[in-house]
Parts: C-alpha cells; sequence; structure tokens
C-alpha cells in the first residue's frame, strides 16, 4: 500500500511537472528590440520598430511561432554607444535569445560586443562593413546594404559628373568616417579618374559654428562635399555654407537621407544628393504586401512616417521567424543561422537569403536627389 | 588672402558668442570664486526662450528689428530669472561650505536643468528662423559677412561697453568691485552681500541669454544640448584670459575663437580642438594666471 502511495505521489508530481512544462511553452515567445526609440536618431530607431511590430501582429494573429505567441521586449539606445552597451545586457538579461538591432553602426558594435555572441541579431539599418566583414560577430544579420556598397555609388556619381576637385568631411563617428575612409580609399586607388581629394577631414559635432570648415572648403575649390555622418549636423554644415555662398554639390549617405534633414535645412537641403537603401514603398507596382503595410501602418500610428527601414525591418523579421520555425528551438542559435543562410525566404521586400558573412545577398543602395523637399530617386 | 579673410571672420564671430557666455563665468568666479557650469546651459535655454518668444511676437504680428529686440528682451528677463533662482537654489545655502559642495551642486543643477530641458521641450534639434531682418548695406558682401555675424559682432562690442560702464560707473558696479576683493570688508562697510551676488548672476544670465539668441539666429536650429560645448569652451575662455577678470574673459574668448578658426583653416578641422587647448596649456604655463590674470597672492 506504502509503495502504491509512493507510486501514485510520483505520478502526481510528473504529472504536476509535466502540466508546468506545458504551461512554460504557452509562455510568449520573446523578442528583443534593442534601437534608437528616443532623440534626434528616433525617427530611424522607430521605422524599424514599426515593422517588427507589424510581423509580431500578423503572426500572433495567425497563431504566433511554434506555437508561442511572441512578445517584443524592446530598449532604446538613443545611437549612443554606451546606451546601447546596457540597453543589450539589459535585452540579454532578461532572456532575450533572438533580437533585431540595432540602429546606428556604432551602437550596434557596442551592444554586439555586450550580447558576446550569446544573441542572434538582425539589423534593418546598421550598415557600417565591419560589422560583417570581421566575422566576429557570428550571429549578426543584416536585411540593408553595406556602406562599401554605399561608397561606390557616391564615388561613381562623382567621377560621371565629371569633378576633377573632391572634397571629404565626416563626423568622426564610426558610421561616418567608416564611410568616409571607403569612398576616399576609392579615389585614392583609381588614379586614373583625375579625381583629387582636396579635404579629407572630421568636424566635432555640435560646435558653435562650422564657418571654418566652411571657408576651407571654399578655398579648396572643390567641386564635389561627400559628407560621412548624419543629417542634423549636415543641415548645419550646408545651411552655413549655401550662407555663404558655397555652392559645392553636397553628396551624402543614408544617414543625410531623412525628412529631419529636408525640415531643417529648408531651402539649402534643394539639389543635395544621399545614397541610400532603395524605396520600397515607392516602387512603381508596389506588390499586394507591401500596400498592406503601408495601410496597416497608417491605421496603428496615424500622423507618423514609416521611415526608410521599415520594409528591411519587415523582412528581416520574416527571414528571423521562418528560420525559427524551421529550426524548431527558438534557443538554437546554430540552428537558426543556417537556415538564415541556406534558405530563400519570400518577404515582403522580395526573396531573403544571407551570404556566410551575414549579408543580405543582392541589396543595392540608390541615389536620391532633393527636389521641392522630396528625396526623388535619380540615375547616375 | 581670402581664406585669411574668411577665416578671421570666422573667428571674430566665435570669439564673439564665447565672450558672451565667457563673461558670466568670470563675473561668478571673480566675486564668489566658484565655477558655475550650469552657466552654459542658462545659455541654452535663452536659445529656447528666443525660440519660444520668437514664434509668439511673430505670430502676433511683429516683424523687423521690433521683433529681434522684443525676444531679446525676453530671453534676457527669463534667463536672468533662472540665474538668479539657481543661485538662491543651489549656491546660497552652500556659501559657507567647502569650495567643493558648491562646484558638485553646480554640476547637478547643469544636469538637471539640460534633462529637464530636453523632458518638456524636446530631444531632437528644433528650428530656430532666423529673425535677424536684412541689412541694407550689407547685401553686396552678404557672402564674406553676413547680417547674422555683423549683429552678433555689433551686440557683442555695445554689451561689453555697457558692462564695462555698469562695473567702473555705478554704485553697484563699485560694490561687485568691493564684494570682488573682500567679501567680509565688504559687507563690514554696509554693502548688501546678497544683493550683489544675486546682481551678478542676472547680469552674467542676460549676457549669456543673448548669447543663445544670438547663435540661434546663426545656426537656426537649437537642441538641449548645446550649452555643454560652449559653456566649455567660454570656460576655457575665462580660464585663459584669467578667471576673474572682466577684459580677460573677452580676450581670452577671442583668442579661442581665432586659434580654433585659424586651426580648422589651415591645420585640420580634426585638429581644431587640440590647438585651442594646446594653447591653453602653453599659456598657463607661461602664465599661470591667465593673459590678464592678477598674481594671487593667498591672503594668511
Amino acid at each position: 500500500m506504502r509503495k502504491f502511495l509512493a507510486a501514485l505521489a510520483v505520478m502526481v508530481m510528473a504529472l504536476g511537472s509535466s502540466l508546468a512544462m506545458a504551461q512554460d511553452n504557452k509562455e510568449p515567445l520573446k523578442i528583443g528590440y534593442g534601437g534608437a526609440l528616443l532623440g534626434n536618431l528616433a525617427s530611424y530607431g522607430l521605422s524599424s520598430f514599426y515593422g517588427l511590430e507589424y510581423v509580431v501582429l500578423k503572426a500572433n494573429q495567425s497563431g504566433g511561432l511554434l506555437g508561442r505567441q511572441i512578445e517584443i521586449v524592446r530598449e532604446d539606445d538613443g545611437c549612443d554607444p554606451a546606451m546601447a552597451s546596457s540597453a543589450a545586457a539589459k535585452l540579454a538579461g532578461a532572456g532575450i535569445k533572438t533580437a533585431l538591432g540595432h540602429t546606428c553602426s556604432g551602437a550596434t558594435a557596442s551592444a554586439l560586443s555586450a550580447y558576446n555572441n550569446g544573441v542572434l541579431v538582425i539589423s534593418a539599418s546598421a550598415t557600417e562593413v565591419s560589422l560583417t566583414e570581421t566575422g566576429d560577430n557570428p550571429y549578426f544579420f543584416r536585411t540593408i546594404m553595406r556602406d562599401d556598397a554605399q561608397a561606390v555609388l557616391q564615388v561613381e556619381f562623382v567621377k560621371k559628373r565629371g569633378f576633377k576637385k573632391v572634397a571629404i568631411l565626416h563626423d568622426k563617428g564610426d558610421y561616418g568616417k567608416a564611410l568616409a575612409d571607403r569612398a576616399k580609399a576609392a579615389f585614392d586607388e583609381d588614379k586614373e579618374s583625375g579625381v583629387e581629394v582636396v579635404v579629407f577631414e572630421g568636424v566635432t559635432t555640435g560646435q558653435v559654428s562650422y564657418d571654418a570648415v566652411v571657408s576651407k572648403l571654399k578655398s579648396s575649390g572643390a567641386e564635389a562635399l561627400l559628407w560621412g555622418g548624419y543629417y542634423s549636423d549636415a543641415s548645419k554644415l550646408v545651411t552655413q555654407m549655401r550662407a555663404k555662398q558655397v555652392n559645392t554639390l553636397v553628396v551624402g549617405g543614408d544617414g543625410l537621407k531623412n525628412e529631419g534633414y529636408v525640415k531643417m535645412a529648408g531651402p539649402a537641403a534643394e539639389g543635395t544628393f544621399a545614397t541610400g537603401p532603395a524605396d520600397i514603398s515607392t516602387a512603381k507596382n508596389p506588390p499586394a504586401a507591401i500596400t498592406e503595410a503601408i495601410a496597416d501602418h497608417e491605421k496603428r500610428h496615424p500622423g507618423t512616417e514609416i521611415g526608410p527601414y521599415f520594409f528591411y525591418s519587415i523582412a528581416a523579421a520574416q527571414a528571423l521567424f521562418s528560420a525559427i520555425e524551421k529550426a524548431g528551438d527558438p534557443n538554437d542559435l546554430e540552428a537558426i543561422k543556417k537556415h538564415l543562410q541556406e534558405d530563400t525566404v519570400e518577404t515582403a521586400m522580395g526573396p531573403v537569403r544571407f551570404d556566410a558573412k551575414g549579408d543580405i545577398i543582392g541589396s543595392q543602395a540608390v541615389m536620391y536627389e532633393i527636389k521641392d523637399g522630396n528625396f526623388v530617386e535619380v540615375e547616375l | 588672402m581670402e581664406l585669411f579673410r574668411d577665416l578671421f571672420i570666422s573667428g571674430l564671430t566665435k570669439g564673439s558668442i564665447y565672450a558672451l557666455i565667457a563673461l558670466g563665468y568670470t563675473m561668478v568666479y571673480g566675486i564668489i570664486a566658484l565655477i558655475n557650469f550650469a552657466h552654459g546651459e542658462i545659455y541654452m535655454i535663452g536659445a529656447f526662450t528666443s525660440l519660444i518668444a520668437a514664434m509668439v511676437l511673430s505670430q502676433l504680428g511683429m516683424a523687423g528689428w521690433g521683433l529681434l529686440l522684443s525676444v531679446g528682451v525676453v530671453a534676457v528677463l527669463y534667463s536672468a530669472m533662472y540665474g538668479w533662482t539657481v543661485e538662491k537654489i543651489a549656491y546660497k545655502p552652500l556659501r559657507d561650505a567647502s569650495r567643493l559642495a558648491p562646484l558638485i551642486s553646480a554640476i547637478g543643477m547643469s544636469i538637471f536643468l539640460q534633462n529637464y530641458v530636453q523632458l518638456v521641450q524636446s530631444p531632437n534639434f528644433l528650428i530656430f528662423n532666423n529673425i535677424v531682418p536684412d541689412i541694407g548695406f550689407l547685401e553686396p558682401v552678404s557672402h564674406i559677412v553676413n547680417k547674422t555675424q555683423f549683429v552678433i559682432w555689433v551686440t557683442t562690442a555695445l554689451l561689453m561697453a555697457a558692462l564695462t560702464f555698469i562695473i567702473k560707473c555705478t554704485r553697484m558696479g563699485m560694490a561687485m568691485r568691493a564684494v570682488a576683493q573682500d567679501r567680509d570688508m565688504a559687507r563690514l562697510t554696509g554693502v548688501n552681500i546678497d544683493r550683489v551676488i544675486s546682481t551678478t548672476f542676472v547680469l552674467g544670465s542676460a549676457l549669456a541669454a543673448v548669447g543663445g539668441l544670438l547663435i540661434g539666429c546663426y545656426m537656426q536650429q537649437v537642441d538641449f544640448y548645446i550649452g555643454f560645448l560652449a559653456g566649455m569652451k567660454a570656460f576655457t575662455a575665462a580660464v585663459l584670459g584669467g578667471i576673474g577678470s572682466i577684459p580677460g574673459a573677452v580676450l581670452g574668448a577671442l583668442v579661442l575663437g581665432f586659434s580654433e578658426s585659424f586651426a580648422a583653416g589651415y591645420i585640420s578641422s580634426d585638429y581644431e580642438d587640440v590647438v585651442a587647448f594646446v594653447l591653453l596649456i602653453v599659456i598657463l604655463i607661461v602664465r599661470p594666471g591667465g593673459l590678464m590674470g592678477e598674481s594671487q597672492t593667498q591672503k594668511v
């Protein structure tokens, strides 16, 4: 009898624990999001966040992922490397295994070292080359093109226009300086084109004025200025250039391609060029998935822009969820990685697959010109 | 030669703005030997107040010089109020404490004001419409000297002259000099110390507010963080000129403005700050009191 009771107790306990395990499985699956949600560059971070949010809502409506509802855990990093490091630590501490983020390259680099290869991260906006190139971050992927694609396009653009003297300025930041370095290296390698880099300097952000560097630009006789950095400094620089009647052509990267730039620099922004990821939402015949995502966004966040990375983020989330589904275990990073690299996933921005380094295959940079306050895609 | 001319103009403009802020540091130091780190924030508040006042007043139909002047008055009054309150809250209770206590309280005040503006206004850059009206005779040379730069120089020069007059020729100015020399002795001769110190903070804040308005017009955007770097540079200028000395602050600010400008122009803007601070170190080695500072004999 005692044996029977003991066996019964064991059975009850086993049942209890298996019930608990079943309960555990029903807990929501946590997906992290790290990026700029506040501050100057929040429009970039929110753009990615809205994309993730859209995919998660969609997935939850149709039963979630691996039978579990998905929950987003988000942390603001303000595009600041120090904040990104603590945001990453918080996400990892909350038991996050897979995340989307981060927004800016500098912040992403510092977040990745805080994750210490314990979290698989896909970014929709961090373009700096070394993030994937060095191979230090085996669990980092991105759906956006790399800066070398932007630099190549900028250099081609300058050559096509027949310019001979170019100035390159950057903001001394991770993203800006790397972009500027690449452009300079491309000009230096190609001696035959006869393009000379007459000014190559970093400017201190948040200065009282940029007059001195504008004067220098003027006296250097540069025909084009390549800017490596974000739009807030660029808008001040360009405003001061135009006020001094320095009409050098300005070409920036995706850090410049922001509505905020047009708003702040106003008429001075007209005729500025910027490279950036192809704008999927304005494609000539947008597929139904795209129009639907835009309509959904306008319904849920009226009055906000989807921003430049919305679809890159949707694609990232779709690729991630599909890989988790196939891997069958949200914590098996190696299996998820394998599926991201081997399988092609149909996403809102077309078929997506990643190469061995973690870069998306076949993503391109496009040149835009600001005309009447809008970014208009232009041929080189 | 053209580059030299442009760099000179840019250095003069930068120097003028630094001077407006540096005066606040140097006046406060002269009187109560305190480095008021919250001063850069008062300049930032001046810029924000100007932005708001300009929006409201131009809605009410004001324009031209009248608008600029009224915005200036609003910014000065509002920032002076801040300066006055900061002194009452953060420094007065610590006046007899050790010298480190008010310094920490100043840094705390600076962080508080920055975050306060970030929370109640905006964490983003805000667009500041230039409200300086067109100046006819400058039009032909506007690519060399624009109207805002011109207004910055003239305003700075006028305010320096006014400040010198207040300090040299008025009773309050005399009282300030007396407090600076020996606070206890001044008190014994019937000077109202509290009033003198408050007035100093009010004057310094008013100048910083004008700096905030002018830099807003010049850069055409403001954010809650602009006070930090500007404050640091102005503080450096005050030390360079000899902290406590009013003509020294102006001279230091101009030296700093010119050296930054020429370093950026002739060497590289990578080294703009490096050159400025190397200069500071060299000057302090040669003249520890700063360019116009008096060698201080410690009272026993």
